[in-house]
């Protein structure tokens, strides 16, 4: 009998096991947790999305839940006075409830440039950051490596208010290119902090790139529909309950995002989130709002 | 220094040391809360003569604030004009300490467990000292030209001893909007007991706390 060659899924668990092998280690044997003094965070949150799949149609809509597992590990160096240096490892995970086939585990090296006009909170900063990593998904074909590089402006003109403009470039090149994404993304964000403890935040983003949206197959006839020739990508899949064509598009997105949070402590902060994103392309429109309720410790 | 600059400057010392000690000491015992009567902590309490000159200083002292744990230790240092403070790193993480308070600038990039030479602090002001890196943390360096100062106890307490005489009261804390301060007359009679209700402002420094998403280093 031919041994079973590991899925996906095989691999998946793998590395999940491992992560939280290597989480427990550093967390619970106090010798580790002596010698380590760069900080562990640990990152947890559950989301729902009332259109994971980015349909049209009112049939074709599929709302999930996904959890998510993140720990990561960063430190920093101090360059020259305004110059700061960060890297560091992190792990993700996300679980999506009933349509598991989205799964992903990402594992991803971070590396940071800082420049500070000045010293302090308040000082205006430049950061250039480059993320990216290994891809696990369920779907063996979305697996592959992620990138992403970001410009961001922030200042804390006050120390209860700060500002942020970001440039983002990302790409995801899978196993089947199908499932690449390529996209930028603009965006910034308005944090009010009316204490030490509390954090009220909106934020506006422009997105222009690969998006999936899933879809019933149409008719035979559609297929000779002038849309439907614009569509270069598409692929019959079974992500979900019912068999739905997966497009890869190129689309613009609008969101806007309102999220709140406490911290409990120095070391916890509890966060709930709203999103709401409008996708379009050649006249289609996918509406997705999204709700994220999030604890994060550092250990 | 010249030998006999020296010890003119001891004698000058020692000579405003034994003013000091042939005065009849007083004492002065103040509570502090805030509007909600609970006790204030860490409020630095001075004494400043109105009738006599201020004693000189004696040589120079050496106190520490050490970076431990990502915070500073202690939180607020009061000390007398001229004193010398070192910033030792005792986490095995780098810190970068930096002051813009006018009563004394510097910078000083620190790798985990190293230390650096000692600032003086020759003028007398409020220095607020934190971290580039790590924005939640904060330290503040009271600098006085008075001898006679305390720092409030976690019951709100500050015990100062001084002569007998007419002093202005000062007390500061990083939550006062600006120094509160009165006339007091100590005697040396009996110890006098006063208690002070300070309004407070919310404290607005950078939280601790990992923000949503991880955030890094910004």
């Amino acid at each position: 009998m031919c041994p079973r060659l590991p899925t996906a899924r095989d691999r998946l668990r793998r590395l999940f096991a491992a992560a939280l092998g290597a989480l427990c280690a550093v967390i619970l044997t106090p010798s580790a947790r002596a010698a380590q003094s760069i900080p562990i965070l640990v990152e947890t949150s559950a989301s729902h999305d009332d259109n994971l799949g980015r349909a049209t149609r009112p049939a074709d809509k599929r709302d999930d839940t996904a959890v998510r597992l993140a720990v990561s590990a960063e430190d920093a160096r101090v360059l020259r006075r305004d110059w700061l240096l960060s890297g560091g490892l992190a792990a993700r995970g996300e679980h999506w409830v009933e349509f598991e086939r989205f799964d992903t585990a990402d594992f991803e090296a971070r590396l940071a440039l800082r420049r500070r006009f000045g010293l302090g909170p308040t000082a205006p900063a430049l950061r250039l950051a480059f993320a990216g990593g290994p891809r696990v998904a369920r779907v063996d074909d979305r697996s592959g490596w992620t990138g992403l590089a970001t410009l961001e402006f922030t200042h804390r003109p006050w120390t209860f208010l700060r500002y942020t403009f970001a440039a983002e470039g990302e790409r995801i090149d899978t196993r089947d290119t199908f499932y690449d994404i390529t996209a930028r993304t603009f965006s910034g964000e308005l944090a009010f902090f009316p204490s030490d403890r509390w954090t009220i935040s909106t934020g506006v983003a422009s997105r222009f790139g690969n998006v999936l949206a899933f879809s019933s197959p149409p008719p035979t006839w559609r297929f000779l529909s002038p849309y439907l020739s614009t569509v270069p990508l598409r692929r019959a899949t079974d992500f979900f309950d019912v068999p739905l064509n997966a497009y890869n598009v190129e689309a613009a997105t609008v969101e806007g995002s309102i999220s709140v949070s406490y911290a409990l402590n120095d070391s916890t902060r509890l966060s709930l989130g709203f999103a709401y994103a409008d996708t379009r392309r050649d006249g289609l429109r996918y509406l997705n709002r999204t709700f994220t309720a999030g604890l994060a410790r550092r250990f | 220094m010249r030998p006999s600059t020296l010890a003119r400057r001891l004698a000058v010392i020692l000579a405003a040391l034994a003013v000091a000690a042939s005065l009849p000491a007083a004492e002065l015992v103040l509570t502090l809360t805030d509007a909600a009567s609970a006790p204030v902590v860490d409020a630095v309490v001075s004494l400043h003569p109105l009738d006599a000159p201020v004693p000189a200083p004696g040589p120079a002292a050496e106190v520490e604030v050490v970076q431990s744990d990502g915070e500073f230790q202690p939180l607020v240092t009061p000390i007398r004009v001229g004193t010398r403070v070192r910033f030792p790193n005792a986490d095995s993480i780098q810190h970068h300490v930096y002051s813009l308070s006018p009563a004394k600038r510097f910078d000083i990039p620190l790798h985990g467990g190293a230390s650096a030479p000692a600032e003086e602090f020759p003028l007398p002001g409020v220095v607020s000292v934190g971290c580039n890196i790590h924005d939640w943390m904060r330290a503040y360096v009271v600098v006085l030209d008075t001898p006679w100062f305390a720092l409030s106890s976690d019951a709100g307490l500050s015990r100062l001893e001084a002569p007998a005489g007419r002093y202005r009261v000062e007390i500061w804390h990083y939550r006062l909007a600006k120094p509160d301060a009165y006339e007091v007359t100590l005697a040396e009679s009996e110890p006098l007991a006063a208690a002070r209700a300070l309004v407070l402002r919310r404290d607005r420094r950078p939280a601790r706390a990992p923000e949503s998403g991880g955030g890094g280093y910004r």
